[in-house]
């Protein structure tokens, strides 16, 4: 299944992530104080991510639980990033990371530990 | 009270929007952008405020000249049925209706719903961009707090970031937000800085402001084609305006790096700004081009510049000198007649009647000749609005000029109110006709008619002789009238003349 979840929205995920299933007021507070988002805006976004099927609403106190996972959408944004950008192939885009300044010696030595993993 | 027509508004203001945009196809790249924003500021107050300043340079002074060049002796009524088109609109109620007999006319009606259906347009399409803009995230990074801290304004300009946008953008008037595409590169800051301050400069002249000032006069103008031609050259000429301020803020040498910074941005253009999409091929040449073509301006181009807008205030923000005396020399004579002397007769100079027919191109010389003085009554109860004035008028629907050969007087309480003859005679004409409605028409020495129109009730009959200021019937809205007013005419020899030139004879 897949479910394409815009910034905004990945945001609400975020906390449904970290915090466990929510009440949608508990939400719309923390992300007041996080991001300045008012009630309405918060809300609006719970609704789109319900209509995604990324949150499942209960009663009582419209609580929110999170239906896909963050490990899910990391692998599918992953694998849009690597299919649009790299051709489809994973290895260019190792390559790239290991290329990029980003990475400090410690990522680049535990990336190495990985693919010698998978050898 | 002088009567104001959201026509004539209208078609004044296209005047001087057709000439903007010659003067724009001319000079654009000569002279400071902010010359054509003061211009399109011109032409926003002529759209959406009714009002007057009486000038002898004024445009109106122009064609008012050239129409008394022409014969006067249209037939009376014959084009009566224009002023069912008229949309009087009284200067302190500026979208308002003069009164609520106006509601009948349809196409009063299709004007309105024209301007909900555009505001509905133009509103959901901003909702619908407001909300998804509010979704975005708030940016924390060293640049742009550092960026903040460098420009400061007594608004906080919030800076955020969204996937749903393509290019950068700017939104709210009091809490300003400077939106940022997800894809923007962080590091590249010298492209960043051209980015922020361009919007930086959006948001302090206020041009989210003027941008709804502009969609209000499309709204209220949307049967003007004009109107829309200046809503896309007046959003393309604050970009330029804008640019040229970047340009400036950053130094001459960096405009050919400003202008492919914007060429990249349009790469990507955003899918989510709803108009103008057709023009913006055109708009982004005209910008690189304008951009490309900023120079230092000299002491004598400002001085053009300014001359210029002078010259197109002067000529399109007054109104006809004449008229506008006339005007109110006459609202305030009327106001006399009704606060002291109405129902009573008034003095009033008439034809002598030695003196020769007047002749075709010279209607008013009866006038002028004040040897024979007989008494006149204003001819409706209370009522002192002269809701349409004698003489040139502009046709609301082909925009023509065109020739009024009588009055409309109206006013608090017209509906019934009623009409008196404005002169001892005897009625040759009453009936009824489509276009005047319930009509009477007496006639006087001296070959003068009276004429009055759309009558509600008639009290005299065809041979009925009639005093000054005797009860003839009351007014009404009948035949082609868009809400109860008196069509007031007199007639002398066959010729229409302006009965207000008669009344302000009045107490001499």
């Amino acid at each position: 299944m897949e479910i394409k979840l815009y910034d905004s929205e990945l945001k609400i995920m975020d906390v449904l992530w970290k915090e466990g299933d929510t009440t949608a007021k508990r939400i719309s507070d923390i992300l007041k104080e996080q991001v300045g988002w008012n009630v309405n805006t918060t809300y609006t976004l719970i609704k789109r991510c319900i209509a995604k099927g990324a949150i499942e609403r209960s009663e009582p106190n419209f609580m929110c639980h999170a239906i896909i996972a963050k490990e899910q959408v990391q692998e599918q944004e992953t694998k849009e990033l690597i299919d649009k950008v790299f051709d489809g192939s994973a290895d260019l885009l190792f390559a790239s990371l290991l290329n990029s300044k980003s990475l400090t010696a410690e990522d680049i030595e535990r990336l190495k530990q990985i693919v010698n993993c998978l050898k | 009270m002088i009567g104001i027509s959201i026509l004539q508004m209208s078609f004044s203001a296209a005047i001087l929007i057709a000439a903007i945009i010659i003067i724009r196809a001319i000079v654009l790249h000569r002279l400071p952008k902010i010359t054509f924003l003061v211009l399109w500021g011109i032409v926003l107050l002529r759209l959406l405020l009714p009002f007057n300043i009486p000038s002898q340079f004024s445009i109106h002074t122009g064609v008012e000249y050239a129409m008394k060049q022409m014969p006067q002796n249209t037939p009376f009524f014959t084009e009566q049925g224009r002023t069912s088109d008229m949309l009087d609109i009284s200067v302190d109620s500026p979208i308002g209706v003069e009164d609520a007999g106006t509601l009948h006319d349809p196409l009063f009606v299709i004007w309105l719903v024209g301007i909900f259906v555009c505001a509905v347009f133009f509103t959901v399409g901003y909702f619908r961009c407001w909300r998804e803009f509010r979704t975005a995230l708030p940016v924390e990074n060293g640049f742009a707090n550092r960026w903040r801290n460098a420009h400061p304004l007594k608004r906080f300009v919030q800076i955020r970031q969204s996937d749903r946008i393509k290019t950068p953008l700017t939104y709210g008037i009091f809490h300003p937000v400077l939106l940022l595409p997800k894809v923007t590169d962080w590091d590249d800051e010298v492209k960043l800085k051209y980015i922020l301050v361009h919007e930086y400069i959006h948001i302090k002249r206020f041009d989210v402001l003027t941008k709804i000032l502009l969609v209000t006069a499309v709204c209220v103008h949307w049967f003007n084609p004009l109107a829309w031609v200046m809503y896309v050259f007046a959003n393309r000429d604050i970009e330029l305006a804008c640019d040229e301020a970047v340009v400036k803020e950053f130094g001459e040498p960096t405009k050919s790096a400003y202008a492919m910074a914007l060429i990249s941005l349009e790469e990507r253009k955003s899918l989510l700004t709803p108009l103008c999409n057709n023009f913006s091929k055109n708009a982004i040449e005209e910008r690189i081009n304008a951009i490309m073509k900023i120079k230092k301006f000299s002491m004598p181009i400002i001085v053009v510049a300014m001359l210029l807008v002078t010259g197109v205030a002067v000529c399109f923000l007054t109104s006809n000198a004449s008229a506008g005396t006339n005007e109110n020399l006459s609202s305030r004579d009327i106001t006399e007649v009704s606060t002291d002397t109405l129902p009573l007769p008034s003095t009033y100079v008439t034809v002598d009647e030695s003196q020769p027919a007047s002749e075709a191109d010279e209607p008013l010389a009866p006038l002028n000749s004040k040897k024979n003085v007989s008494k006149w009554v204003w001819p409706v109860e209370g009522c002192d609005t002269i809701a349409s004035m004698f003489g040139k008028r502009v046709h609301p629907i082909s925009g023509e000029v065109k020739f009024s050969d009588h009055i409309q007087i109206s006013g608090n309480g017209v509906e019934g109110a009623t009409v008196y003859a404005a002169l001892a005679g005897k009625v040759s004409d009453a009936g009824f006709d489509a276009e005047q409605g319930n009509f009477i028409v007496i006639s006087h020495e001296n070959s003068i008619k009276t004429i009055y129109g759309h009558l509600d009730t008639q009290q005299v009959s065809e041979g009925d002789a009639v005093t000054a200021g005797e009860k003839i019937g009351t007014v009404g809205a009948t035949g082609n009238a868009t809400g109860p007013f008196l069509a007031f005419g007199v007639v002398v020899d066959g010729t229409a003349v302006n009965p207000m030139a008669y009344l302000s004879e009045r107490g001499k």
